[in-house]
């Protein structure tokens, strides 16, 4: 296996890659409680119209990951002591379990669990009944109504979790199309956390039983979106509320463009950038306060092509703080001295540090980075020499990205 | 793993905490919330660094309820890592001097940033907390329960309101100190100050029948059920009791979803030795519907059709075990209570009872009142 260390993490893993395209993660770790996972590289993004000719309908991959993690296989995994989890996002899937037993019992199971047989119609239908709709708040509500404004056709508009209209159309075939083009060795990484050497884990890897690579033809879904401009810049409604909330999108530009012009940088500066712009950004919190308006919820995504950034706040003078976040965006460039990098930057170290010593948030956070193809400590490490120059030239294109904004006034 | 009076030893969670607890008279709710978001969000600088920006190192301040008082909580914690040299060695010696700069130093905020953190607070109230279920716990003298906040009086308290209670605060010399994290070199030695024993608990639950808590601005309704249960000792009468409560709202949910349709939210918070409420929070008009249909009966004893989910139960106990050594905040609950109750026994991270223990539990359990948070006739 080889070994990377970025050694004042005192966090290092080993990496193996497979024949059949299979990788291994393993992260030595002396907590009592061992973690293994299984992180595939494909999520609730909407690609696929088609696979082997049956509809895969919006919602097929969140639907999947549920029924893989019913309440009956939950159960089943806590009774020989291991905690399953599952979680999908717009650009992956993942299952963990976490036991203080060994950890390849439980990881076995969890691996028998990634193919067709392993679930029938009946399944399905018991694990759709409990996708319930998530309430809609004034606050969601508005999010919803600003990330629908920013775009024209992406998929990402959707989400992830489908409406109860959606799981009508979602059947067993189309969960195990899916999961045989995508729960495959060479979209498969596997992750092991724990108190282990690197040849008891490859030993151990080598005793799974491991899944087989399929390629079943498909359909790509196309979309067309317009990175330019939004689909409305603004908009408000009325409602009966307690208080107004203004939601401000910004829609970045296609991901491989970004890519092309800053490589791995761009996911360097994504980890710190709604702090430093916003979040943290004295100058910014100083602004929101003379507008009596707060910085109530971000919401930073990526999934395919597309990024988006959203900040609701509340506040009683819409207006006045929607020309305010312009203004202060126009300007961006002006805010960020080399000192509130450099004090930013110490400051995401200080916070990135507890994620490195316990499994859960370990794990967790190795995935999320690994969907940009990152090892998380290399991250951490990476963010930490983010470059003046590089970073002032990223918010010149940031504060060019095109901008929506909805206004949920009080009635 | 060692539990003392006011220390609990362990490596789970690779956290170091110094806990510190002020118990107060159960007044002026609005102010203390404020002063604990204040304190937390808005420190003065102490010593001559900022804290906030060391390596791992994080406070917070919150407010409890704890029985007929009120329970101010700060939190220093830092995370254990090779990389990082400890801010405190001695919890007792640097841990309570961090307390004491950062009561000493208080807040940083003009009039202006003052109303920007009510509203923010006022907001979160309305929006985020499950107000219904507030009610019913601000109505028994429950223990650790998130404490009701009225938001007219949110809307009054000044500046000067907060200045006034933090006073008190500083003034205080009841509560306890407490420290969470790895063995130290030295054991710890008792304080002065803080050696007093939480002021807990005889009995306190004299509230009896049914009882309405009408609120018209109610967005959610809430039904609380408070249950004689047999008295706590030991940690292993306390994972019986959550085994068993965790039955008995599994039941509740189970009959309530299939047989009514209406989706509930239970939760349960001690109110002594001998008493817990359990509230189960439902959409509006459902709380009295809730009331009549369920097996939960006044004075009588509970259903055996409980006893059917008992392996379930039994279940989470496996997953709160296992969760205990990821998230600190598990450990603290059950720490908090053990010391509340002066529990015994050694079984601190080891959750485990019989399905014989559950029997033998609920013959001896019976709902002594019931409480209704509606939102009237609307």
């Amino acid at each position: 296996m080889i070994k990377s260390d970025y050694g004042h993490l005192y966090c290092p893993f080993y990496e193996q890659k497979f024949d059949n395209g299979l990788k291994l993660i393993f992260i030595p770790s002396k907590s009592h409680i061992r973690a293994a996972g299984v992180y595939i590289a494909q999520g609730g993004f909407k690609h696929d119209e088609l696979i082997d000719k049956s509809k895969i309908p919006f919602g097929t991959p969140y639907v999947l990951e549920r029924v893989i993690s019913r309440k009956d296989i939950r159960e089943r995994f806590l009774k020989e002591g291991a905690i399953l989890k599952s979680h999908t996002d717009f650009s992956y899937t993942s299952f963990s379990v976490f036991t203080m037993r060994d950890v390849f019992e439980p990881f076995q199971e969890l691996l028998k669990l990634l193919v067709p047989s392993s679930f029938d119609e009946n399944d399905v239908e018991t694990a759709k009944k409990t996708i319930k709709s998530i309430p809609e708040t004034d606050l969601s509500y508005s999010c919803r109504k600003v990330i629908d404004n920013l775009y024209y056709s992406s998929p990402i508009k959707y989400g992830i979790i489908p409406e109860q209209s959606d799981l009508v159309s979602i059947h067993y075939t189309a969960l195990k199309k899916y999961l045989q083009k995508y729960y495959t060795p060479s979209k498969i990484t596997l992750f092991v956390i724990g108190d282990y050497t690197p040849d008891e884990v490859l030993h151990g890897v080598d005793q799974l039983r491991m899944l087989s690579n399929t390629y079943p033809s498909s359909v790509e879904k196309k979309y067309e979106e317009n990175y330019a401009t939004v689909k409305e810049s603004y908009q408000e409604e009325e409602r009966d509320l307690t208080y107004p909330i203004l939601s401000l999108g910004i829609k970045f530009s296609p991901r491989k463009d970004l890519y092309e012009k800053y490589g791995q940088l761009l996911f360097y500066i994504y980890e710190i950038l709604v702090d430093i712009y916003f979040a943290k950004n004295e100058e910014f919190l100083k602004g929101l306060d003379e507008f009596s308006s707060h910085l109530v919820n971000v919401e930073f995504k990526q999934g395919s092509e597309d990024t988006y950034l959203v900040l609701q706040f509340m506040t009683e003078k819409g207006l006045a703080l929607k020309n305010f976040l312009v203004n202060y965006i126009t300007h961006l460039n002006k805010k960020i001295s080399r000192q509130d990098l450099s004090a930013c930057i110490d400051d995401y170290y200080s916070k990135s540090l507890p994620n490195l010593v316990v499994n859960d948030k370990l794990f967790n956070n190795f995935v999320s980075a690994f969907a940009n193809n990152l090892p998380y400590t290399g991250i951490i490490t990476q963010t930490t020499k983010i470059p003046y120059k590089s970073f002032q030239t990223f918010t010149t294109d940031f504060m060019a990205f095109p901008r929506s904004v909805f206004y949920l006034k009080k009635r | 793993m060692a539990i003392q009076k006011n220390y609990l030893y362990t490596k789970a969670f690779a956290r170091r905490y110094v806990i510190h607890c002020d118990f107060l008279k159960k007044e002026n709710l609005e102010a203390y919330s404020l002063l604990a978001r204040l304190l937390t969000s808005h420190p003065k600088f102490i010593k001559k660094k900022n804290l906030l920006n060391l390596a791992g190192f994080e406070f917070n301040f919150r407010v409890s309820l704890c029985q007929t008082g009120l329970a101010f909580i700060g939190e220093i914690s830092q995370t254990v890592h090779p990389a990082l040299s400890h801010i405190f060695t001695d919890p007792y010696k640097e841990g309570l001097e961090l307390f004491r700069s950062l009561y000493q130093n208080g807040f940083d905020v003009d009039n202006h940033l003052f109303e920007n953190v009510k509203n923010e607070l006022i907001y979160e109230t309305i929006n985020f907390s499950d107000y219904a279920e507030q009610m019913v716990l601000a109505s028994i003298p429950s223990f650790l329960a998130i404490p009701f906040l009225d938001i007219e009086k949110l809307k009054n308290t000044t500046i000067a309101d907060v200045k006034k209670v933090f006073e008190v605060l500083k003034a205080n010399n009841v509560g306890d100190v407490l420290y969470l994290g790895p063995e130290l070199k030295k054991p710890l030695d008792p304080l002065d100050k803080y050696s007093l024993e939480l002021p807990i608990i005889n009995n306190t639950a004299d509230l009896f029948g049914k009882n309405f808590l009408i609120d018209n601005r109610l967005k959610k309704e809430a039904v609380g059920y408070l249950l004689k249960v047999p008295t706590i000792h030991s940690y292993h009468e306390l994972d019986i009791l959550g085994t068993f409560i965790k039955a008995l709202c599994l039941k509740f949910e189970s009959d309530v979803n299939q047989r009514l349709g209406v989706e509930i939210v239970p939760s349960w918070h001690f109110v002594d030795r001998d008493h817990v409420v359990i509230s189960f929070s439902c959409a509006l008009k459902k709380a009295n519907y809730l009331v009549e249909q369920s097996f939960l009966k006044l004075d009588n004893n509970i259903s055996d059709d409980v006893s059917s989910f008992y392996d379930e139960a039994m279940l989470y106990n496996e997953e709160r075990r296992l969760s205990m050594l990821l998230d600190a905040e598990r450990v603290l609950s059950r720490f908090f209570v053990g010391l509340a109750f002066d529990l015994e026994g050694e079984e601190f991270f080891d959750i485990s009872c019989t399905a014989d223990d559950l029997k033998d539990y609920q013959k001896q359990t019976f709902v002594q009142a019931i409480l209704l948070a509606s939102g009237g006739d609307r």
